[in-house]
């Protein structure tokens, strides 16, 4: 194998499959990247930890087509530093040869044999605008959970419909569901690891304009953005009914700014840490926020809003309330409420996410 | 150049009264009161099941017929037939009194707790913030009464020994400060079995030489005390009797950690075998926690091999937790996740650490967080059956074997 290209493009190659990159290394082909150039079809860069795969292919001058496992991060590391000039990169044998300005590097090879095979995606894609899988991905992401206890919920159930896909994760103290309309070509559910989708997220993001085209399959999900696939494994299990989570409206709501509301929350919570909730008493005025902790103190603010209900206060988990606020989109969110122990609903301008968060119970009975 | 004398940068004295006891109302019976508001007006008792039951705490409806705590339950309902007699009710004690100590947490970290519902505060530093005692006593009883529902009577004084007998004085639902130059004039006219330390014997004992009040004991000589109550309990009681107690106000400080472990009879290899008592001592600390009333942020499993090498890994949970199945599910995987295959375990440890009290609860969303209703039901099982008198039935197996293992012997 034998080709020339711009350290530049090789160098951005490289970095954009390090994703798949195995950081366990017990599998040594797993800490490689599949070097494989073909005259005509340029170079196709693979990387998996069985988990996650990510192909990406460049177009470089092949003089020479063949296979190499090369060293993934050695290889990167190395690309990276050389100087802004053409590379010539050559495998054989045992060895990779990299020449470049005054620069010559030998890499000893890994036995591309012990690669594993990776399916490429088949069947009928569903194509989004890719800046709005990147901000939809964005938006459920935080609620996945972070338990690997409980596998199902660490991923983000992706619900494919004739009105378009549905994004949803929870960790059971939140919800998160995004709407998205788009022609798709059947229905299929699928539960994505939630490291997989973020990971193809941000290779969405990174387009300026563009489409990511999403091929469910029965057992891998697969994401194209541009010349990348990433593919990844599902998890299996049952996904949480998650339309009968979601309630009917309610009768308390407060519509206040976006931002406003965040900064007191992010404020006020400062005092309340991990142990203790911030406590919202809403009322004519708006929203009262307080927090208080035996060793650290206490703090209060209010925020001047628009509140149609009965007065009431429900305690939340601060961190719970900022995530959903920075997902909800536009300049006003509106937050509904219907006692201490009823999910809120934190709603953005667009009716197309929602956002649930348990409240936390406080020790008082509501008298 | 004059120096400014007196600038409000200059500390705060501290105040001459900074001790407050603060005294729940007829706690047990207000809170049934709260949970059952048909039950307002009518005289409540609570305790005094059983022929020799006792009465835990009588509403002021039922003290109005005489009935007071402690008295035999016969003896109430003879003196109250129509009261309401209720079995107590812990669980929703516990959760109004956090609460109540939420309200003087708020104030000064200085509170000393006694029972659920009295406590002492020094609210020496708080004045910047709060103002002077009688203030801050009378915001903690608006307060009290808004967000525990229940009344309370408070004592501001010099110390504890003023403190507490000022809020016994202004009860029901009254404040009562007493300046340090009205201590006499408040103590002195009290009977001596107000003091700390005088029961009846001692009372008679004074009584013989016509020391009846604390005014009385305040005027006998020292001398003549030890004579007839012996030389350490003659003087305490003297100082009390002049107003004099420097105990301080010595904060609760929760505990830090809450764990159980087990030295095995003979080394264990097998891993089921292992995870059983690991499940067996998750259940242990779960209880602890429950009872305690907290939750754990942080577990730690500690291994100790037949060589005495000791392995130990610790997770941090994503939400506190005081379920046995919980700890047990992450217990197990740290177990796994130890380095090696078979091993000979000497020793196994399950420790929570990361402590927060129980008293607020993030709720979820999804079903199968119902496993602590079921842990708490066991508890109530064994609080009435005893220990291992309903068990996961994973633990059965191992009792079993237990058996089985002892009688082999």
């Amino acid at each position: 194998m034998k080709f020339r290209c711009d350290r530049d493009v090789l160098s951005e190659a490289l970095q954009a499959v390090q994703r798949g990159v195995s950081s366990r290394p017990g599998i040594p082909a797993l800490t490689g990247v599949l070097m494989r150039a073909e005259a005509g079809e340029g170079l196709t860069l693979t990387t998996t930890d069985l988990e996650v795969s990510v192909r990406l292919t460049v177009e470089v001058q092949v003089t020479e087509g063949g296979t190499a496992l090369v060293p993934a991060r050695l290889l990167t590391e190395t690309v990276k530093s050389l100087s802004d000039a053409p590379v010539e990169f050559e495998a054989d044998g045992g060895q990779a040869r990299i020449r470049c300005a005054a620069y010559e590097g030998a890499l000893r090879l890994l036995p591309a044999e012990d690669f594993p095979a990776i399916q490429p995606p088949s069947g009928m894609p569903i194509v989004l605008s890719a800046g709005v899988f990147a901000e939809a991905v964005a938006q459920v992401a935080k609620a996945a959970s972070r338990d690997e206890a409980r596998p199902v919920l660490t991923g983000i159930l992706l619900e494919i419909s004739r009105e378009g896909v549905t994004l949803v994760a929870t960790d059971s103290y939140r919800l998160a569901v995004r709407e998205l309309v788009a022609t798709a070509p059947g229905e299929a559910r699928a539960i994505v690891p939630e490291r997989a989708l973020s990971e193809a997220a941000r290779a969405a993001a990174a387009l300026e304009k563009g489409e990511v085209r999403v091929f469910l399959e029965e057992s891998q999900a697969s994401f194209q953005v541009d010349g990348l696939t990433l593919t990844s494994r599902l998890i299996e299990g049952e996904f949480p009914n998650y339309r009968q989570l979601l309630p009917e409206a309610y009768e308390n709501r407060l519509t206040v700014s976006r931002q406003q509301l965040a900064d007191a929350v992010r404020r006020v919570g400062l005092l309340a840490r991990d142990t203790s909730p911030v406590r919202l008493e809403f009322n004519a005025l708006g929203v009262k926020l307080s927090s208080q902790s035996p060793d650290l103190g206490q703090a209060v603010e209010a925020v001047e809003a628009r509140y149609e209900g009965e007065d009431l206060t429900v305690a939340f988990n601060p961190q719970y309330l900022l995530d959903g606020l920075a997902a909800a989109s536009g300049e006003t969110v509106r937050l509904e409420v219907r006692d201490g122990l009823k999910p809120g609903v934190i709603r953005g301008e667009s009716e197309d996410f929602t956002y649930l968060v348990m409240p936390v119970r406080l020790p008082t009975p509501v008298a | 150049m004059v120096s400014a004398v007196g600038s409000p940068r200059m500390p705060r004295p501290r105040p001459a009264e900074p001790i407050l006891h603060v005294d729940l109302d007829a706690f047990y019976a207000s809170v049934e009161v709260l949970k059952d508001p048909s039950l307002a007006g009518r005289p409540v008792v609570v305790g005094g099941a059983g022929p020799r039951g006792v009465v835990m705490s009588a509403s002021y409806e039922a003290r109005a017929y005489g009935v007071r705590n402690a008295m035999p339950a016969v003896r109430a309902r003879r003196l109250c037939p129509d009261a309401v007699f209720l079995p107590p009710d812990f669980e929703a004690y516990r959760a109004h009194s956090n609460r109540f100590r939420e309200i003087l947490l708020a104030v000064t970290p200085l509170v000393e707790p006694i029972a659920l519902d009295e406590a002492f505060l020094d609210v020496s530093g708080a004045g910047l913030l709060f103002g002077e005692p009688p203030e801050i006593a009378a915001k903690i009883r608006r307060e009290v009464a808004a967000e525990v529902g229940v009344r309370c009577s408070v004592g501001v004084g010099p110390n504890k020994l003023v403190a507490k007998l000022a809020s016994k004085r202004a009860k029901p639902d009254g404040l009562l400060v007493v300046r340090a130059d009205e201590v006499d004039a408040f103590l002195h006219p009290l009977s001596v079995r107000a003091l700390w330390g005088v029961g009846e014997r001692t009372a008679e004992t004074l009584a013989r030489v016509g020391v009846r009040t604390v005014g009385d004991l305040a005027r006998t000589p020292v001398r003549v005390l030890e004579r007839l109550l012996g030389e350490q309990h003659a003087r305490d009681l003297h100082e009390l009797a002049l107003g004099h107690d420097d105990r301080p106000v010595t904060p609760y400080e929760p505990p830090r950690s809450i764990s159980h472990e087990e030295t095995f009879e003979t080394d264990l290899d097998d891993t089921e075998e292992l995870l059983r008592e690991a499940l067996a001592l998750s259940h242990r600390v779960a209880a602890r926690l429950r009872e305690d009333g907290y939750r754990a942020r942080t577990l730690t499993l500690k291994v100790r091999l037949a060589n005495f090498t000791t392995l130990t890994r610790s997770r941090t949970l994503p939400a506190p937790t005081d379920v046995g199945a919980e700890i047990h599910a992450v217990v197990a995987d740290l177990y796994r996740g130890l380095p090696g295959g078979r091993r000979r375990v000497r020793l196994l440890g399950v420790a929570a650490t990361g402590l927060v009290p129980a008293g607020e609860e993030q709720l979820a969303l999804l079903r199968g967080e119902r496993r602590r209703d079921v842990e708490r039901a066991l508890d109530r099982i064994e609080r009435r059956f005893g220990r291992g008198a309903a068990l996961p039935a994973a633990l059965l197996e191992r009792r079993r074997d237990r058996a089985g293992r002892r009688s082999g012997a």
